[in-house]
């Protein structure tokens, strides 16, 4: 049987290691569990590179084996998983304009792990890594259409989280 | 909101992310051009995408993760590399682990016996860790599903002796293989898994033949490794227990077990 080795594995994926430690970091709870994680994602990945198949973007590909890790371990723990939200169509966000060029790294890094899981991931995924909607719905394991939605829900829960904490950072210095 | 502004908006993200849309990005950029709602939700968005790729560095893995990373990825299906131990018995088996490795390395060959052996004792000191822990043998199998290019069934234990702890994957001549973990009272019993043609018999086995199936029992490096081939598949326990003959296959191949019934291959 035809085997890749493992140095073309070692080629192709460990350039990804910081992103995929980077998402690991925003589906654990702990820096221990996203190191965990993210040796786990690269032991399979070569288990299943090894066996051949198909691999479209390698980044992708690793993120899917991270997401099926990170689940697997939230359903072991008796965590709850990442469920999808109820209703998917997103609300407009609407009222008062947010002035984008006030947010910051500590903001940004503030934010994220409010957002609802599977608006998370979708906004991880695509405004951080810049995975493509397809690449997305491979790694989410749902349609194009349901990508899109949550990560309108996303990016709107973002856009409220930023205005609460920028309205009470201004509320606080005026104060 | 015209149901034209109602159809740019619903492609705006799309097209703003660089991904195609059911409208031409032409029609969205003419709309764009007369009409200021649309041109304001469009410019909010592309200040959000620009702060986001300004503030946003990703995280860096830590050297020490890296390394962790390669070296595993380097060592994959080889023993695991000797790490400093605590425990003067963990230090004595990793000193055992690398003669053994270094013996495989220069014959080339390893049976399916002597793998298992080699991750048992690894399991046994803590030098190996387990890739999934449970006591559920229909999960497992279908862990194992997605990640071995074979199938491999386990028995529904009714043994109060026996108790299902977990498996990891090995690698047995070039084959992906199981390993599955066993608890029999304080003692590990471990099955491994592989192609048959992967599995040649122990070096040194004695032979013994019950209606269907080949038995090679051996002692290799003080455990006992029963080895046989079955439905193109290799077989290996290794155990400290003595072999009882029908009464070992029981544990297993009990009514009820979902495996072969033990009349089917032994006398």
């Amino acid at each position: 049987m035809f085997r890749r080795h493992p140095s073309e594995f070692e080629r192709l994926a460990l350039p990804h290691l910081d992103a995929v430690y980077d998402l690991a970091l925003h589906l654990s709870d702990t820096r221990t569990d996203a190191d965990d994680l993210t040796q786990e994602t690269f032991l399979k990945a070569l288990a299943a590179f090894r066996r051949g198949g198909a691999i479209g973007s390698m980044k992708a590909w690793l993120f899917t084996i991270l997401r099926h890790c990170a689940l697997n371990r939230r359903r072991d723990a008796a965590l709850h998983p990442c469920e999808p939200l109820e209703d998917e169509v997103a609300a407009e966000p609407a009222g008062e304009a947010f002035k984008w060029e006030r947010l910051t790294a500590e903001d940004l890094e503030a934010i994220i792990p409010r957002l609802s899981c599977p608006a998370r991931e979708a906004v991880v995924l695509r405004d951080l890594h810049h995975l493509s909607y397809k690449e997305i719905a491979t790694v989410l394991a749902c349609p194009v259409g349901t990508v899109m939605s949550r990560l309108h829900r996303g990016r709107a829960e973002l856009r409220r989280l930023a205005l609460e904490r920028l309205g009470s950072a201004e509320q606080r210095h005026a104060g | 909101m015209t149901a034209s502004c109602a159809a740019v908006r619903s492609c705006l993200a799309a097209h703003l992310d660089g991904e195609s849309t059911p409208l031409d990005a032409e029609a969205i950029r003419g709309h764009l051009a007369g009409c200021d709602r649309c041109r304001s939700a469009a410019e909010e968005l592309g200040a959000y995408r620009a702060a986001v790729a300004r503030v946003f560095r990703p995280a860096r893995a830590p050297g020490s993760l890296h390394r962790a990373v390669r070296r595993r990825v380097r060592a994959f299906g080889r023993p695991r590399p000797w790490v400093p131990a605590v425990a003067v018995a963990a230090v004595l088996a990793s000193l055992a682990l690398a003669l053994l490795a270094t013996r495989e390395a220069r014959s080339r060959i390893a049976t399916l016996g002597e793998t298992a052996v080699l991750h048992h004792d690894a399991i046994v000191t803590g030098q190996a860790p387990l890739d999934v822990t449970t006591s559920d043998p229909a999960g497992l199998v279908t862990w194992f599903a997605g990640r071995l290019p074979f199938s491999i069934h386990l028995p529904r234990l009714d043994s109060p002796e026996l108790h299902l702890v977990g498996a990891r994957l090995i690698e047995v001549a070039g084959d992906l293989a199981a390993l599955v973990v066993y608890r029999k009272g304080g003692a590990m019993v471990t099955l491994a898994v592989a192609p048959a043609a992967s599995g040649a018999p122990p070096r040194g086995s004695e032979a013994e033949t019950f209606r269907s199936l080949r038995f090679h029992l051996s002692r290799t490096r003080g455990h006992n490794v029963i080895a046989w081939t079955d439905g193109g598949l290799a077989y290996a326990l290794v155990s400290d227990l003595p072999s009882q003959g029908r009464a070992s296959c029981l544990v297993c191949h009990a009514r009820g077990s979902g495996l072969r019934d033990v009349e089917e291959f032994h006398r």
